[in-house]
């Protein structure tokens, strides 16, 4: 049997797009709340932005370097191109008609407007918006008109623009103006009502007025406009070194920046349409017409409004780690045993303290971490600073190539290097994306190393939303190999081998294959044998043919995927074991867990990997076994329960669709429900300081 | 009482190493840290003889970082030691000098046998060896230029020797030639197996090995491959066998997964493998002992016992006592009339405490040379010192510093041989050793005096001082004439040395 079968295979980007589906769906859940809802939809929204201009922009650089290669399904660049599209179009579609025909008429009914349309405006509001524009958007603006001394401007990547046609006043000749929405102003614009929360779109604003900006000029039609640049000049780490060389080479050739979308309202003048296709030199195939505003990221500004509680979800606070709820030394505390955490359930809080602690304690040697993405204040940043400035040896990798953060990382790195700290701007040809934090300690009785293990960053504002996991120990040889990884990533050593720590690249990969290995022959020797994973993505084709060959032989395989699925199932002799579902809920599933009988001698694995190429090839990742007994059935309780989650869980079928499980006749398992009212009541101090704001599940079907 | 940590660098003939310790007194010695860089001095130097400036660079940025993280943790102490492949570097003065610049480091260039002590420190002196006491051992420390073979028979050390078949310089001596795995695999156990056909014939021919104890690299990897949880003390030697051979033919990528040292592709596990099997192979013992220590866990052991921090069951004086009888037993040269001598010296040691003021360590020093002292006749008898001393000099006594060594020969020399002025010997003693050779000496040669005849004639001696006079009673019923009237010309280096003038009575007992 050839499980590498490229027939068996699910295209990643196709896969992705059918998790985007997943998340819009969510906001075609009657029976979560409006404000809930509307927030899916503009995650839909920025998640497709992403897309756009990661992958789109990788398939289209494939294209223009002749790359023939196929990918995992066997499919060509242009061929997944074309298939994106398709697909995107009935995304953005169902998006829109979901917005349009479900949630605004909602938001009218529970007193939220959204202006569509000037000509909808009352007199009164019409002179406050009149009064807005002149005040406020004005002097911002940059208009700026094309003709054969002024070239098409160059237009920011993701920036909201106006497009217009001018006429001077006598001419006959018509221009092209463009004029760049400020994205300094919110692009929501509150109109004052006593009853009821109206708001206009900025661009409304500025179209209306555009006559305004080109005096002595008629203006004859106006419409928004986004593009989106392949602006990212470094190639997505996904693909192959080959690919890479090839298309670094092309692209030194080419002019910066190619536009590979441009989104315009469906409204939009065909002459404006006809004239921004030929100066941005696309076809009609990567133009989106939008039946409503374009990017509708500005849709979660509308959850933080006030007033309007009843149609959000209750805030769910993180409840103290039963361990910690004492109070007493973090390492006092932690020398007890191991501790396993489970965010946002759990707090971070934890996370945070041991850092804090570790600063000022006086037997405390050395605090070194690694970041990846971190937030906007970051106590942990702070921590570390103080660490430093306390005596500390402070040793913080920053990982710059994280995307989308670089430039906030730069920022964090140049504060702690002033501040003492030896600061490692991650490591040549791969991305640092384990996360481990080592507190090193002077003790009585020698060196002690306290190691925190996580499955998330060390981001104290993502730990509220993102579901992840943490351990932390004081074991001698976890200790060890927490000093390993540091020697290794700041250039003083490369290990042979490890206690405990499975890291990649190198190590990763074999460790992986070789467990699904292990299960798939006592599968064959009539053993019981069982793999549970949990990931955010699945496509390392490897690892999904080790599956099929587990599967084929008897191993039963229930994966929790949350994002992209390369494999499919039911495939006769190939993955008629294999279960795969999908948690898209209130918080963001984001942990890697991985669980493999063994004969009995169970083994339980977290870490910051999926079994994706990139996370086992082009990181640096850590995946740590979980071996206490009491902390392994914390584990194994988490996968069971997603497992059984009947509410949130989508079920992956033969035909590569995904479906929400039938609970007609069942009672409702919302997995991330359980996991908070669990932490309620785990923790001794609760019931009453949090009383009152209880997160209140929600048990009703009613589609 | 807080533990101690210690930091142990090393700079070995292919990698540069730096471990940290800690240190307590019911802990023992625990590592903490390790950290290791791949740097090949070896290949530079065996070639060349000299460090180059690239290769400065590259070892100075290394020992920088180590600084670092000796800093890091805050050591009470460290040591950093660079292995015998440094005395074969003509601008070595140089190199330290500019590494003690760069990086604040004083690196301590130790001679062969000096490096192996401090190994062999980390194995004997762990409680673990003590099982070994009623059986025959051969500690084999395989390093790149050499490996050295140190005998134990019923935990007496016998003896230690050095074959220069190191890892590098296996592969060095057979790289010209462009072979397969199959044929350098061959090459190699032809090599070793010429090597120890001389080992074994002079020291197994009526001993056989029971356990040997392998330090070297790797060979940890191999016992996993038996016992993943490294629980097990000895593993049975057809066991290790069988592991070696499945990699045999092997090449090292494929070695490397097979024993999951996914970062490692190093071409010396070639010879290693064939260095565990053909010395396996060759001793054809029952067991096998992996303790997975090296000369870091060495230079630790060294510097808690140095400073009664821990304490071992093993006695490493003993070992060099009988490290040098066995040596002078090669040599014909353990007789009665060295054990009189030994107890003659020790006496006259002992009570001269006062005007030598040496240590219990030249004590040790002035025992071996007492055991030794006769070895030259072997060669030669007409020129039984200088013989002797070169025999010293080129026998390894595991135990005993170079410069240790170099003052036992010396103290053998002349002991017979008129002591040398200093300006002779400036160049191989420093004043200090050589106030100690003329006392050792000068103690040596009044103690050998009265067994002139090496027929032990005197049954008791008895040593006082009074006033400018060491007085020596020997009591004996046998006729003393020749040891009597050669008496006086034996003194004078004594006299010189300590300002009192020796004089011989007899005493007649029946």
């Amino acid at each position: 049997m050839d499980f590498y079968n490229t027939e068996y295979y699910e295209n990643r980007e196709l896969s992705w797009l059918k998790f985007d589906r997943r998340v819009l769906d969510e906001a075609r859940d009657k029976t979560i709340p409006l404000l809930e809802r509307l927030k899916f939809v503009s995650i839909t929204s920025s998640n497709l932005d992403e897309f756009f201009m990661v992958r789109v922009a990788s398939l289209k650089d494939m294209v223009h370097a002749n790359y023939k290669k196929r990918d995992i399904a066997g499919m060509t660049a242009s061929e997944q191109l074309e298939k994106i599209n398709e697909c995107t179009r009935k995304l953005v579609t169902l998006q829109y008609s979901t917005l349009n025909k479900s949630l605004m008429p909602l938001m009218a009914e529970n007193g939220i407007k959204i202006i569509t349309r000037y000509e909808d405006l009352t007199k009164d509001q019409e002179v406050y918006i009149e009064k807005y524009f002149y005040d406020n958007i004005y002097p911002v603006l940059t208009p700026m008109a094309v003709d054969s001394s002024r070239p098409f401007p160059l237009i920011r990547n993701k920036s909201l623009n106006i497009a217009a046609l001018i006429r001077k006043n006598g001419d006959k000749e018509e221009e092209f103006a463009t004029v760049q929405v400020p994205s300094g102003l919110s692009r929501l614009v509150e109109i004052p009502d006593d009853n009821e929360n109206v708001f206009i779109l900025l661009e409304q604003i500025i179209e209306k007025y555009t006559d305004k900006l080109f005096l002595n000029h008629e203006v004859i039609c106006a419409s928004p406009y986004r593009i989106m640049r392949n602006a990212d000049f470094t190639i997505d780490e996904d693909e192959a070194s080959d690919l890479l060389n090839e298309i670094e080479h092309k692209l030194k050739m080419r002019q910066w920046g190619e536009v590979i979308r441009l989104e315009v309202e469906d409204s939009v003048d065909k002459r404006i349409l006809k004239y921004l296709g030929e100066k941005l030199e696309i076809t009609d195939k990567e133009i989106y017409k939008i039946q409503g505003p374009i990017d509708l990221t500005f849709l979660m500004k509308l959850y933080g409004i006030n007033g309007h509680d009843n149609l959000k979800y209750e805030g769910y606070t993180p409840r103290p780690v039963p361990e910690f709820a004492e109070g007493g030394s973090v390492f006092d505390i932690i020398k007890k045993g191991d501790i396993l955490m489970h965010h946002p359930y759990q707090s971070f809080d934890a996370v945070v303290n041991f850092i804090k602690e570790a600063s000022c304690d006086k037997d405390v040697l050395a605090i070194k971490m690694t970041l990846y993405r971190v937030s906007g204040n970051s106590p942990i940043i702070a921590a570390l600073a103080d660490a430093a400035e306390n005596g500390k040896q402070v040793f913080v990798l920053v990982e710059l190539k994280a995307r989308f953060d670089e430039e906030n990382n730069i920022g964090w790195a140049r504060m702690l290097e002033k501040a003492g700290c030896h600061v490692i701007y991650g490591v040549v040809g791969l991305k640092t994306h384990s996360k481990i934090a080592m507190v090193v300690r002077r003790e009585e009785d020698g060196i002690k190393r306290y190691v925190h293990l996580g499955t998330g960053n060390y981001n104290d504002s993502t730990a509220k939303l993102y579901t992840d996991c943490g351990m932390f120990t004081c074991s001698d040889v976890v200790g060890e190999d927490a000093s390993a990884v540091f020697n290794m990533i700041s250039g003083y050593s490369e290990p042979e081998s490890w206690n405990r720590l499975v890291v990649a690249p190198i190590w990763m990969r074999d460790k992986f294959l070789k467990l699904i290995e292990r299960e798939e022959k006592n599968a064959t020797n009539g053993k019981k044998a069982h793999i549970v994973a949990k990931m955010n993505s699945l496509c390392d084709r490897d690892v999904i043919a080790a599956l099929y060959k587990a599967s084929a032989a008897g191993v039963k395989i229930e994966l929790i995927v949350r994002g992209i699925c390369c494999l499919r199932v039911g495939i006769k002799g190939v993955s008629e074991n294999i279960h795969v579902r999908s948690i898209v809920g209130n918080f963001l599933e984001h942990s890697r867990i991985f669980y493999f009988y063994n004969d009995g001698n169970e083994e339980v694995y977290m870490g910051s990997a999926d079994w994706m190429p990139r996370n086992l090839d082009k990181r640096i990742e850590i995946v740590f076994p979980v071996t206490a007994e009491k902390l392994k059935k914390q584990a194994m309780h988490i996968l069971e329960l997603e497992l059984a989650d009947n509410v949130k869980a989508s079920v992956l079928k033969t035909d590569g669709t995904y479906e929400k499980k039938d609970k007609r006749g069942k009672s409702p398992v919302n997995s991330q429900w359980i996991f908070c009212e669990e932490a309620i009541s785990d923790s001794p101090e609760d019931n009453k300081i949090y009383k009152e704001r209880l997160f209140k599940p929600l048990t009703e079907f009613n589609r | 009482m807080k533990a101690t940590v210690f930091g142990a660098i090393y700079i070995g003939s292919y990698e540069v190493s730096l471990k940290i310790f800690t240190i307590t007194r019911n802990g023992g010695i625990k590592q903490v840290d390790h950290v290791r860089t791949r740097l090949e001095i070896g290949r530079d130097v065996y070639a060349i003889h000299y460090i180059e400036s690239d290769m400065l660079d590259m070892l100075t940025n290394t020992l920088k970082d180590f600084k670092q993280i000796l800093e890091g943790y805050k050591v009470d102490a460290y040591r950093a030691i660079a292995g015998s492949i440094f005395l074969d570097i003509k601008n070595r003065e140089f190199i330290l000098d500019q590494i003690n610049i760069r990086c604040g480091i004083k690196v301590e260039v130790l001679s062969n046998s000096e490096r192996r002590f401090i190994s062999f420190q980390s194995v004997v002196t762990r409680d673990e060896f003590e099982q070994f006491k009623n059986e025959n051992v051969a500690l084999v420390d395989i390093g790149g230029d050499s490996l050295q073979v140190t005998l134990f028979s019923d935990g007496k050390l016998l003896t230690t020797e050095h074959l220069t078949i190191g890892t590098i310089k296996l592969l060095e001596r057979l790289s010209v030639l462009d072979i397969s795995v199959e044929k350098l695999e061959k090459q190699m156990e032809e090599l070793i197996a010429k090597e120890f056909y001389t080992f074994k014939r002079h020291y197994l021919s009526d001993c056989k090995i029971d356990t040997i104890v392998f330090m070297g690299e790797y060979a940890s990897a191999f016992i996993k491959k038996i016992d993943k949880k490294k629980d097990g003390m000895t593993i049975p030697s057809d066991r290790f066998l069988k592991v070696l051979n499945k990699f045999y033919l092997k090449n090292v990528d494929q070695i490397f997964e097979e024993l999951e040292l996914y970062n490692d592709h190093d071409m010396l596990v070639i010879p290693y493998i064939v260095l565990y099997r053909s010395i396996t192979e060759v001793f054809d013992t029952e067991k096998i002992w992996v303790p997975g220590t090296n000369i870091s866990e060495g230079i630790a052991y060294d510097y808690a016992l140095g400073r009664k921090m821990i304490k071992s069951l093993h006695n490493m004086n003993a070992d060099i006592i009988s490290a040098a009888e066995y040596l002078a037993g090669r040599y014909n040269a353990y007789t009665e009339h060295t054990l009189r001598l030994r107890e003659t010296t020790e006496l006259l040691f002992d009570t001269l405490k006062k005007y030598h003021g040496l240590n219990s360590r030249a004590k040790l020093l002035l025992e071996v040379a007492a055991i030794l002292h006769d070895v030259g006749k072997y060669i030669s008898i007409a020129n039984g010192p200088e013989c002797a001393y070169d025999i010293i000099i080129n026998s390894e006594i595991i135990g005993l510093s170079h410069i240790e060594r170099e003052i036992v020969a010396d103290v053998v020399l002349f002991n017979t041989r008129p002591m040398a002025d200093y300006e002779d010997v400036a160049d191989r003693l420093m004043r200090d050793d050589y106030i100690t050779v003329a006392k050792l000496a000068s103690l040596l040669r009044v103690s050998n005096a009265l067994d002139r005849s090496h027929r032990q004639k005197m049954k008791k001696v008895k040593v006082q001082i009074k006033e400018k006079n060491l007085i020596l009673t020997i009591e004996t019923d046998e006729d003393m004439t020749l040891e009597k009237t050669l008496f006086n010309s034996r003194v004078d280096l004594f006299e010189n040395t300590f300002g009192l003038k020796p004089v011989l009575n007899e005493k007649r007992v029946y």
